[in-house]
């Protein structure tokens, strides 16, 4: 897994990772669009994943998930109406619902998934509950160490190239901590179509 | 979550302070994420409460359900099928029961569906959750406040022995219909 900060702002969505995925001992590093934390789905969603990679094959086998949207805005009801049902059928033909994921509750096995258009962002969780997230979430192995940086530093009045710098920053404390998380970093966004680096 | 039925209609009160394993704080703030919503069509409440409220009231907070005109317990339980189907749609059922307590209500009464099964009308006082003891000690202390500031002195209480951030607290009410939030510093 990897970390994936999702980070609201005025008129659109940061979305901030690192590069690493890592399958058991096969650590890799993201350089094609599949292979990226961060997918680029049809009406401008960008979908952030840690999750296993078979989920994630589940979800960009779907555009049609997405342009069902038809130039209406992300909402949760169509998170919730359209996109869970088919998510968690999904999951389980690919049978990464185990019967132990079940009595649970269901299970994207600890995964998380963020979704963001505009200036709106959603979180998927691992019992498919949805949040509409309303300033910042983290969510990833590793996320544990870049929270307290967010939580002691980020406020709304900061700029974007301040935002920016401090998202940098907590996926530096997040690498610098965890084996599941590694430089470089790379920032999305839901305003423009381009993919920068912040450093690592 | 506290219940109160007072004044010809129902009051229910839930803390909207949340952390979650995201960093998020007070997301219940989020109309989207509030733990009480209004029944797609009608003039009912829901509300959730439990290790699970968030997937499985997330599974009726767009649904219209058949709910009937007259709230009783025979009214409710031509609906519960409707519930379960919608909740066991993503697992939420356990044994064939919801796991999660969830709170009806509409005019000037309302029922809880707890255990999955069991459904029980509200009384003048109900209180639900990990803290519910602690809520009913506390609303009796201030039982001659009008019940807004009954509920605000009963959280800001429990609150403060407690330990644990409750502020701020989502209350809706089946006569306006309107969701209000109740601050910490509020006189």
């Amino acid at each position: 897994m990897s970390v994936i900060i999702g980070c609201v702002r005025d008129g659109k969505v940061f979305l901030a990772t690192d590069s690493q995925r890592t399958w058991g001992n096969v650590v890799t590093h993201a350089e094609t669009a599949f292979g990226a934390n961060v997918l680029r789905m049809p009406e401008g969603v960008l979908v952030g994943v840690a999750c296993n990679q078979a989920v994630k094959r589940g979800i960009a086998a779907h555009p049609d998930w997405f342009s069902d949207l038809k130039g209406e805005p992300l909402t949760k009801r169509h998170v919730m109406e359209r996109i869970v049902p088919e998510l968690n059928r999904e999951t389980e033909e690919l049978g990464e619902i185990d019967e132990c994921a079940k009595e649970q509750g269901r299970s994207l096995y600890n995964g998380t998934i963020l979704l963001a258009q505009g200036d709106r962002l959603f979180c998927i969780d691992g019992d498919f509950s949805v949040q509409r997230v309303a300033d910042y979430c983290l969510i990833g192995h590793g996320s544990e160490y870049a929270v307290p940086r967010m939580r002691g530093f980020y406020r709304k009045e900061l700029s974007d190239g301040e935002t920016v710098t401090l998202l940098g920053e907590a996926l530096s404390d997040a690498a610098v901590y965890s084996s599941q998380s590694s430089a470089p970093f790379k920032l999305y966004d839901t305003a423009t179509n381009e993919t920068a680096n912040i450093g690592g | 979550m506290i219940i109160v039925r007072e004044n010809g209609c129902i009051y229910i009160a839930e803390s909207c302070f949340d952390v979650t394993n995201y960093g998020q704080m007070e997301f219940g703030l989020k109309t989207e994420n509030m733990p009480i919503c209004r029944i797609p069509g009608t003039r009912a409440l829901v509300a959730a409460t439990g290790e699970r409220w968030k997937p499985d009231l997330d599974r009726l907070r767009y649904r219209h359900l058949p709910f009937p005109k007259e709230l009783s317990a025979h009214g409710l339980h031509k609906i519960l099928p409707t519930v379960e189907e919608a909740i066991d749609g993503i697992g939420g059922l356990k044994d064939g029961a919801i796991r999660t307590d969830l709170v009806f209500a509409k005019g000037g009464g309302g029922f809880i569906l707890t255990g999955g099964k069991t459904l029980k009308e509200i009384e003048s006082l109900e209180t639900l959750g990990w803290k519910s003891t602690e809520y009913r000690y506390a609303m009796t202390l201030f039982s001659e406040l009008p019940v807004v500031d009954r509920l605000w002195a009963a959280y800001k209480l429990v609150q403060q022995y407690s330990g644990t951030k409750l502020f701020p607290i989502l209350l809706w009410d089946t006569k306006t219909m309107i969701p209000t939030i109740l601050e910490e510093d509020e006189a």
